[in-house]
């Protein structure tokens, strides 16, 4: 398995874990949502995430010996395609948060489609990148 | 909907190349270890540029290395 997708199932696992327990917590925290709950628990979920997957990428670069990983063409590819699916993911959530939910909704509610929107994106940009490697790439 | 096939005799060359490793024929090349297995496995279709650099690896003119299998219906 190449240092990308080891990156990749990292970054995965990080995401649905981290943030399938703040949306659920999110869930259970009731309305009106209280601000400091709210704060604390989106602050806590990201930088767990950054610690979680900023360790495992320290791990991963130790068993390549510290040398940064070769990128090749497939690697360029792959990563080309995997960008270019969670942009337009990214912009469709980015459209319905900026110009949609502020007629229909106001505070943490837009936070919260906004951060959802984000995470969705980088689920869908390292599943590509995990589909590339393990089905392959063909133009 | 068709399935456009591209297949090669990499591995085959390679044994025959005094049993050449992935990793050498990769360094050789300019792509990694992993590329090469894929490309050896169909996972991956090369660009013209590293087609060419694995046919002139093996002094073989490109349509001995890789082929064109056509469409297959799928």
């Amino acid at each position: 398995m190449s240092a990308r997708e080891q990156f990749s199932w990292v970054w995965l696992a990080t995401l649905v874990v981290a943030y399938g327990a703040y949306f659920t917590a999110v869930a259970m925290l009731g309305r009106p949502t209280p601000f400091l709950a709210n704060f604390g628990l989106l602050a806590a979920v990201t930088l767990s995430t950054a610690a979680i997957a900023g360790g495992a990428t320290w791990l991963i670069r130790r068993r390549f010996k510290g040398a940064r990983p070769v990128e090749d063409e497939r690697d360029r590819a792959i990563e080309q395609r995997s960008s270019a699916a969670a942009y337009v993911v990214l912009m469709g959530g980015m459209i319905v948060v900026g110009c949609i939910m502020p007629f229909q909704a106001s505070g943490w509610d837009v936070v919260h489609a906004a951060v959802f929107a984000i995470v969705l994106a980088e689920l869908v940009h390292h599943g590509v990148i995990v589909a590339g490697y393990r089905r392959g790439w063909r133009v | 909907m068709s399935e456009l096939r591209l297949t090669n005799n990499i591995r085959t060359l390679r044994f025959l190349a005094g049993e050449m490793s992935q990793s050498e024929l990769g360094e050789r090349v300019g792509v990694t270890r992993q590329t090469i297995a894929a490309i050896e496995a169909g996972k991956y279709s090369p660009t013209l540029e590293a087609a060419f650099r694995i046919a002139e690896v093996f002094g073989k003119p490109l349509e001995e290395v890789f082929r064109w299998d056509g469409r297959r219906e799928g």
